[in-house]
């Protein structure tokens, strides 16, 4: 049943992502991806791990894309025509071919790899110990330097984005 | 099978439909509290004193001719409204509206679910409710609905901010995210003394997420007539209204939950009647905001939040995390 | 620009950078409007007081033994600026003179009162009435029995 349904889940999550390009609206392409951003919270709840699906609806589906709606509203951003090409060159075969290899070898990992993958987060810990202690309890532990060095990466990453835009 | 099925089935029409029917009713609140602070009377033909009005408007829209503009981009003009009431409808799964109650023998908890993420499924689902907004503005292929989903999707992005980390701090004091969890640490004293300062922060930027008066600037009736929503009637126009309505019916709730400590009060009424008085309550200081304060200027909304609200907030978190650690 | 030149329009606007009394000013204020009675009246059942002077429908009198006072004298047909009365007299031998046919269309009518001031029996004044409604033009079109009673036309709702 489970099975069933992450396979099903992630067919869609594939199809959802493939929509994303193959869309020649910008704004159909960024809804197509909150739908996909959607489908992969639905995946990490089959996975058990509430916490994070919610925070990929928060972040991703509704942080992120609100923003990325909001830059493709203010440019302004007509239909573009190249998609056509794109479309017409799937068809061609070349990259039907590689686009369908890439499904096969995301469905089976997506399919057979949490069977396979089996870290400290079981069901049981989280049971045990709740997800979200769970988690705070790994990252700010083991996963402290790491955690760190990430925030100093976007510390600087906005304090450059600043520059950039105090220089115009 | 009882369970498991009938009664989740059963909670979830009940509270569905009472929470639809207080939407409805919110309508006519709204109508007839503002009337009187502007010194009128509101509705009163329909029933007495009105009262059947937001059922003669529910039939009004039902009749009206479905329009869908020849610019419009149709599947996502057809499709905005059903996100809007969606997201809408699925923020009051997680709302605890009061303590367990014994039906048959068998305890009976006043809410559909309660998941351990429950504050952060409504500040997700609440953000994507936006896109409803934001979408059907752009699909409406009017200047109009279009600046009102620009700027929805602004200020969705800017009070998002500060209302998250209001929460947070009431996170903070909890320790848990679950909602039931919050109103049972609330049975002494309730958060809005232990957290004044979080509870202003998340009331102005809750009304500002609601596009209510003094922030509607999706729906600046003076600048953009009526914005995102400036192409759409009938159903789905009464679906927007309707999802605008039960946000704020959840968002009333959300106050009285995190802050106005749920359903505890004196004993002499159930649980769920307090919990209602708190809501109407809430409802009542959004309308007297809106009868009172003039539209802020585009700009100053973002200036009060990303230069105020955010700060506040933030100093807030830092406030009550040292507090914590000293006791 | 110097000080004096500036006209300030409100004398109790709060200094720069002061918000939050005002707020709570506008607030409590607002509060004493919704406790206090509306000053709307319910329009069909409630009405404002007339002037006396109002000009409404027009009434032709009657005296007391029920005849029109009207001798079908024509005046108020000849002064009406936009030409709304229309009279054909009736007269017998040794009779009094009467209007055989009276009729006023309120819809050319402008009531300007200058019937009221021409007549001089005093047979025809505006009323109170203000607010007749109908579905068809031909319905404005007010004959002496309609004119005898204007009061009947008064609109009280359903």
């Amino acid at each position: 049943m489970e099975q069933a349904l992450i396979l099903i889940c992630g067919i869609i999550a594939i199809a959802t992502a493939i929509m994303v390009i193959l869309s020649r609206n910008t704004v159909h392409s960024a809804m197509w991806m909150v739908g996909n951003c959607f489908i992969i919270a639905v995946l990490f709840l089959l996975l058990r791990f509430q916490f994070i699906a919610i925070l990929q609806i928060i972040v991703y589906a509704g942080a992120i894309m609100m923003f990325i709606i909001y830059a493709i509203m203010m440019l302004n951003l007509r239909l573009s025509d190249d998609s056509a090409d794109i479309v017409k060159n799937l068809l061609n075969g070349r990259y039907l071919l590689l686009a369908l290899l890439f499904i096969g070898i995301v469905i089976l990992g997506v399919g057979f790899g949490p069977m396979a993958l089996k870290g400290t987060m079981t069901d049981q810990a989280m049971i045990k110990f709740g997800e979200v202690e769970l988690l705070a309890n790994y990252i700010f532990s083991e996963g402290l330097l790491p955690f760190e060095l990430v925030s100093v990466l976007l510390t600087a990453a906005i304090v450059g984005a600043i520059y950039l835009a105090k220089k115009n | 099978m009882v369970e498991y099925l009938i009664i989740p089935v059963i909670k979830l029409i009940v509270i569905f439909s009472v929470f639809l029917f207080i939407a409805a009713y919110t309508t006519y609140m709204e109508r007839k509290v503002l009337g009187h602070m502007q010194m009128r009377y509101g509705p009163m033909r329909v029933g007495f004193h009105g009262l059947l009005q937001p059922i003669a408007d529910g039939i009004k829209n039902l009749f009206k001719e479905d329009l869908i503009p020849e610019n419009a981009d149709k599947t996502v003009f057809v499709l905005a409204p059903a996100i809007s009431i969606t997201a809408a409808v699925i923020l009051l799964a997680v709302i605890p509206l009061g303590p367990p109650i014994t039906i048959f023998g068998r305890t009976i908890n006043l809410y559909i679910a309660n998941p351990s993420i429950g504050i952060l499924f409504i500040l997700g689902f609440s953000t994507l409710g936006a896109y409803g907004n934001i979408l059907g503005g752009w699909s409406s292929g009017n200047k109009y609905g279009y600046m009102g989903g620009l700027r929805g999707s602004a200020m969705i992005i800017s009070y998002e901010i500060s209302m998250a980390f209001a929460v947070v701090s009431i996170i903070m004091i909890t320790g848990s995210f679950s909602l039931v969890d919050m109103v049972h640490a609330q049975t002494g004293l309730w958060n809005v003394f232990k957290q004044p300062v979080a509870f202003l922060v998340f009331l102005i930027s809750g009304i500002a997420e609601l596009n209510r008066t003094p922030f509607d600037m999706p729906e600046a009736e003076s600048e953009l007539c009526c914005g995102y929503n400036v192409e759409y009637s009938s159903m789905k126009f009464a679906l927007f209204f309707l999802a605008e309505y039960i946000h704020m019916v959840v968002f009333a709730s959300l106050v009285t939950t995190l802050f106005f400590g749920g359903w505890h009060g004196p004993a002499f009424l159930p649980g769920v009647v307090w919990f209602f008085i708190k809501v109407f309550a809430v409802i009542f200081l959004c309308i007297w905001v809106r009868a009172t304060f003039p539209r802020l200027r585009y700009d100053k909304v973002m200036k009060l939040e990303w230069k105020f609200l955010l700060p506040v907030a933030l100093l807030n978190i830092l406030a009550t995390g040292m507090v914590m650690a000293v006791l | 620009m110097k000080e004096t030149d500036v006209i300030h329009v409100s004398k109790d606007r709060p200094e720069k950078g002061k918000y939050v009394k005002p707020l709570f000013r506008g607030l409590s204020f607002i509060f004493k409007n919704f406790l206090s009675k509306p000053v709307t009246l319910q329009y069909p059942t409630e009405k404002t007081q007339r002037s006396q002077r109002w000009r409404g429908l027009h009434r032709l009198k009657v005296d007391e033994k029920g005849e029109l006072k009207c001798v079908a004298c024509g005046l108020c047909a000849r002064i009406c600026p936009s030409v709304a009365i229309t009279i054909v007299p009736y007269e017998e031998e040794g009779e009094t003179r009467y209007p055989k046919k009276f009729v006023i269309d309120e819809l050319r009518c402008i009531f300007c009162g200058f019937c009221q001031e021409a007549c001089p029996e005093g047979a025809i004044e505006l009323t109170e009435v203000y607010d007749y409604v109908d579905y068809n033009r031909k319905d404005f079109i007010f004959d002496i029995e309609k004119l005898k009673t204007p009061e009947r036309f008064q609109f009280k709702g359903k």
